[in-house]
């Protein structure tokens, strides 16, 4: 279900529930819900306060929120997040700020926890 | 090389080392050491700990229980309190040392 | 690769365990195990054999084995493809390489006090066109709603069957630039010029 990704533009906000199949473009600012079942980026100028839950996530500007990834979330160097991100992937660029947690699948021996 | 560990000068451990390899001791050591190739403190290592070991070369100071399975030997930097138990000692011109010797290869 | 013995540094060997607390003012390689807690006035370098079960207080770490336990660096931890890392991390810089595993809490600090929507200190870049828009158009274009470009099919529609109406976060509008993924339309067409419709708070 690829093709072309829908944008919100910068200077658009929107309050409430986002979701859909295609890949997603947030320019503006979004506040509440987003689900999405393919690839959702936060351009720098974009900002999220929501619950997020997609099949991955490219964070470039601000996010708050809970955030889940069936796949990975990738937070880029000019990237402002804070929250819980779940996902089996989670990239941090130097440079990124996070604050919150991260849970990915760690694999570590048994006799070390 | 893989097999030999370094502890730098600047280095203080309050615990205990043990390994396989080399150990080469250039800081300070408190506690227990069990290692089973060789232990060698430098200069500038202190170590105040118990050693096991096969080969114990001693150029720094050490106060404790120095065991070996072949050999210990203090070079002229090297100053020790303790007991030494190895079948091979040599204590080097200039070294000092006070405390048991036990060469006993029965013990 | 062979280095002489003087240029090694402090290094613990793939078969050997540090247990205990240690502490120092240079830089440690870990390839073998290290328990306890560690102060370092220096770079922890953790190798993919290392296997670090401690609390780390470092300058900077760089992790491609096994740490469990929280690390506290003044300058940044690195987490390299290899490492495995549970606990929580605290530095003004952290990083985790694609392939890295990583859980627990994040803390950067310098998020701080501001948050991350703190509108009024936060610079929104801005479109490298910016129009005014004279009162009369902004009345005129009140009349005909537009949709808020959400996918390309309703760019590909004259008049939309709903429209949304969109309060932009400041009064003036201006033209919203678009991202290259985006197809042009051609410099002609209608469609290249967004309308958003301004909506008074009643």
């Amino acid at each position: 279900m690829a093709g072309t990704p829908g944008i919100i533009g910068k200077g658009i906000r929107i309050k409430g529930e986002l979701s859909g199949t295609g890949d997603l473009v947030i320019e503006g600012t979004v506040e509440g819900r987003v689900q999405l079942d393919n690839h959702l980026i936060i351009e720098s100028s974009g900002a999220v306060s929501a619950q997020i839950d997609v099949e991955r996530l490219t964070v470039l500007g601000r996010a708050a929120g809970d955030i889940e990834a069936r796949t990975k979330v990738e937070l880029k160097a000019s990237a402002r997040v804070e929250g819980d991100i779940r996902a089996p992937s989670v990239v941090l660029e130097d440079g990124a700020a996070f604050r919150g947690t991260i849970h990915m699948e760690v694999g570590i021996p048994e006799e070390l926890l | 090389m893989s097999t030999t560990t370094v502890i730098g000068a600047s280095i203080i451990v309050d615990g205990e080392i043990s390994g396989e390899g080399r150990l080469v001791v250039q800081g300070t050591v408190r506690g227990r050491v069990q290692v089973k190739t060789a232990v060698q403190v430098e200069r500038t290592g202190a170590v105040d700990a118990e050693v096991d070991t096969d080969q114990a070369l001693i150029s720094g100071t050490v106060k404790g229980r120095v065991s070996a399975r072949t050999r210990v030997e203090l070079t002229p930097d090297g100053r020790m309190s303790g007991d030494l138990k190895a079948p091979r000692i040599l204590i080097a011109d200039g070294a000092q040392f006070r405390g048991n010797v036990d060469m006993d290869e029965r013990g | 690769m062979a280095k002489p013995m003087a240029e090694v540094g402090t290094r613990i060997a793939p078969d050997f365990l540090l247990k205990g607390k240690i502490s120092g003012d240079e830089d440690m390689v870990v390839a073998g195990r290290l328990e306890g807690s560690l102060e370092l006035a220096g770079t922890l370098y953790v190798e993919p054999s290392g296997v670090v079960k401690a609390d780390l207080r470092v300058e900077r770490a760089v992790i491609a084995g096994v740490v469990v336990g929280n690390v506290e660096a003044s300058e940044s931890i690195q987490i390299a493809p290899e490492g495995r890392v549970m606990g929580d991390l605290h530095a003004p810089r952290v990083s985790i390489a694609e392939g890295a595993r990583y859980a627990g809490a994040v803390d950067m600090g310098d998020l701080g006090e501001r948050g991350v929507f703190d509108e009024a200190k936060t610079q929104v870049p801005r479109p490298a066109a910016r129009v005014r828009m004279p009162p009369e158009v902004v009345a005129e274009r009140r009349a005909a709603p537009a949709p808020v470009l959400l996918s390309d099919e309703a760019a590909g529609r004259s008049r939309p069957p709903t429209p949304t109406i969109i309060e932009p976060s400041r009064s003036t509008v201006g033209l919203v630039s678009s991202p290259s993924t985006r197809p042009q339309p051609s410099e002609n067409d209608p469609r290249r010029r967004k309308r958003i419709v301004v909506k008074k708070r009643s």
